[in-house]
């Protein structure tokens, strides 16, 4: 199931060391803020430079170093049967759906309105059947869910609609361990959990150079759970960091590597991922702009220097500004995906199935992307060159004239070797104006509607539903009485 | 389904052409009815047929059953009919060929493949043939369909040029011609007074099945 890219590189070794020397630079004289005297004390003790009243931490190059050393060059995620796992590591590359997004194209009437709980499902479903998007997430922020709920609504329905790796929510101390709470019921035991790690969690710098205390929270239940935990700037170039792009890499370095950082010292050993949202910012309206062609070439550069690190990695690839799956969809997201995957960016998050960056999510988008994603992952394979591919007794047996639909190696090869698209549109004219001349957002929509028809995902065995039901339940009557 | 359809459906479904061939032999030499062995291996092939359409298989699938069953009719059922004085009951008769100019054949020789699947006989004139070559064809053939394949923008009004032709040796309507290749259409066909257009090779069984009907 896995593939590896790392074909692409754009920074040579020397540059990557003045990236990280300048990172070193900032994080020690300029330093990073932490809105948390939890996290403050544990850096202080540690040996950074702390002023509490700002907030402040700065963190001389030897801690950066033993955090680097504490980090696992490799991690592995699992899904609820321990059968379905991500192996995060080296150039290998794997696809992700996302959560958070507040809007949704409705499947009936294509118009956008808010997501909802039965979205929630509709995409793990949905997720869960598609064979290129590797890991799940709930996709929407429901509005018919208090967002103090979300997080335990949210994990029930992954573990009921799939059996692929999770998020858990990382905003808060209590809702981070109420998502461990769940999980280590689906995995047995925490001890268990932690040996084989079921969700993973994103922690988002505040750019420029601030972790915020919520995340701060989170961050450290998961480090302490030992689940694969992301640290993921979303700089923007021009507004919220310099608009050089290797000014960015210099500031989403320090964001990164002081969330490193606190998290080895936290729990020594901690899988983390080196991560980027990073794009530049539209400098006609300000607005983020994560299918901007520099999205990818900020995912090629993070994932050099998280290679150049030994730290698995976690970029964004496959994104668009566009509203709908357009062209302008297909190709910001064909470029930003083929980068980032080019460059061996272990995790791609924010990808499938998003619109208008991340703030719209689309069912037909996400079946389309899953093609997308399967187109690549042919690309990352390259040419195969061995006695078998070359096929020089094949030529020499056809000969001139003949054809190779009849030979053997032709029907043993021809899988191996051809991207089988299962939407794209090969036909020629008149079949497709026969069929009634559907764009690829139509045959998108007749699939996802196929696909949830069908579709039964491995049902969660009742016993672990029970219990997760009574936790969710639980976490209820605790927020009602506020 | 009886056993020599199930053995036969088993062999094609190998998409092993030697497994067919052996199948088949045997089947004869334990004295199975030639005919039932070809209903048999015509079934398979429908059921080969139905896969493709679903998507389940592949071309490669559908020409290497083709080609299989094509081999083993040809080299084992057909001179035992013929030694009896018997022959394979076929739907109709095509003759087919790339026009001249023209030596892109892999087209034509599935659909010739799948036409000859399907129960017709098929008269293969190959590749490059000259329109009096096709005009000549007709009158000795006598066939109820004519297919004229066309690969390049250049060689595609030669399908026009043999239809003239068949006009002027007044057998135009003696014959049903059906047209096909990467730039001809349904429009092209219509404007060149062609009598069908398929655009690949499943289709081509279909309208060669449906002008079997017009005609009679």
């Amino acid at each position: 199931m896995s593939v590896k890219g790392g074909q692409l590189r754009f920074l040579t070794n020397d540059e990557i060391y003045d990236i990280h020397m300048a990172t070193m630079n900032i994080l020690e004289h300029v330093g990073v803020k932490f809105q948390s005297q939890e996290a403050l004390q544990i850096l202080a003790e540690a040996g950074a430079y702390v002023d509490f009243k700002k907030e402040i931490a700065r963190i001389p190059e030897h801690l950066v170093r033993e955090a680097i050393k504490k980090a696992p060059c490799s991690t592995t995620l699992f899904g609820r049967d321990f059968k379905y796992k991500l192996k995060l590591e080296d150039k290998r590359v794997y696809f992700a759906i996302l959560g958070w997004v507040p809007y949704v194209l409705d499947l009936e009437t294509g118009m956008r309105r808010r997501g909802t709980l039965m979205d929630i499902d509709l995409f793990f479903r949905l997720g869960d059947y598609l064979e290129n998007i590797h890991a799940l997430d709930w996709a929407v922020s429901p509005k018919d869910v208090p967002e103090s709920l979300v997080h335990a609504y949210g994990l029930l329905s992954g573990f009921k609609n799939t059996t692929k790796p999770l998020e858990g929510y990382i905003r808060g101390k209590k809702q981070a361990e109420d998502c461990i709470k769940m999980a280590s019921v689906v995995a047995g035991s925490k001890e268990e959990l932690m040996k084989k790690p079921l969700l993973y969690a994103i922690e988002n710098p505040i750019s420029p150079l601030q972790h915020s205390k919520d995340m701060i929270e989170g961050l450290i239940v998961y480090a302490r759970y030992k689940q694969p935990l992301v640290i993921a700037p979303e700089c923007q170039a021009g507004t919220t960091a310099p608009a050089t792009l290797a000014g960015l890499l210099v500031q989403q370095n320090a964001e990164i590597l002081s969330g490193i950082v606190l998290a080895e010292l936290v729990s020594p050993g901690a899988p983390v991922l080196y991560g980027t949202v990073s794009t530049i910012a539209d400098m006609r309206t300000g607005n983020i702009a994560l299918g901007a062609v520099e999205a990818g070439l900020i995912n090629v550069a993070t994932a050099q220097l998280a290679q150049y690190y030994g730290i698995p990695s976690r970029g964004t690839g496959g994104t668009t500004d566009s509203k709908v799956p357009d062209i302008q969809a297909g190709i910001e997201k064909a470029i930003t995906l083929l980068l980032a995957s080019l460059a061996g960016i272990n995790f791609i998050y924010s990808f499938a199935g998003t619109l208008e960056s991340t703030l719209t999510m689309s069912y037909e988008q996400l079946v389309i992307d899953n093609e997308l994603a399967g187109m690549v992952l042919r690309v990352l394979k390259g040419v195969k060159v061995d006695d078998e591919t070359l096929a020089v007794d094949i030529i020499e047996n056809v000969g001139p004239e003949g054809h190779y639909l009849t030979q053997k190696h032709t029907l043993e090869n021809f899988k191996k070797e051809h991207y089988i698209p299962v939407i794209v549109n090969r036909e020629k004219w008149e079949k497709w104006n026969m069929s009634g001349s559907k764009d690829l957002r139509d045959i998108a929509r007749k699939e996802v509607l196929k696909i949830l028809k069908e579709h039964k995902p491995t049902p969660l065995d009742p016993g672990i539903e029970r219990e997760l039901t009574k936790i969710v339940k639980e976490i209820e009557r605790r927020e009602s009485q506020g | 389904m009886s056993k020599i359809s199930e053995m036969i459906q088993e062999a094609i479904l190998s998409f092993e052409k030697e497994k067919l061939a052996e199948v088949v032999k045997e089947s004869l030499e334990k004295g199975y009815d030639p005919i039932e062995i070809i209903n048999a291996i015509t079934a398979a092939l429908g059921e080969v047929g139905k896969r493709f359409e679903k998507g389940e298989l592949f071309l490669v699938h559908l020409v290497t059953a083709g080609e299989a069953a094509k081999e083993a009719v040809s080299k084992f059922i057909e001179p035992l009919l013929k030694k009896e004085g018997a022959k394979r009951e076929v739907i109709g008769r095509v003759v087919i060929g790339t026009v001249a100019g023209d030596i892109h054949d892999i087209g034509k020789n599935i659909v010739a493949s799948m036409l000859f699947a399907a129960g017709f006989e098929v008269i293969d004139l190959g590749k490059d043939v000259s329109v009096e070559e096709f005009v000549n064809a007709v009158k000795k053939y006598n066939p109820d369909i004519l297919g004229l394949s066309a690969l390049l923008t250049t060689t595609l009004p030669v399908q026009k040029d043999v239809i003239e032709a068949l006009k002027k040796h007044n057998l135009r309507s003696k014959v049903k011609v059906i047209i096909g290749g990467a730039p001809a259409s349904a429009e092209w066909a219509k404007e060149i007074g062609a009598d069908g257009y398929a655009e690949d090779a499943t289709k081509a069984v279909e309208v060669a099945k449906k002008l079997l009907g017009d005609r009679n």
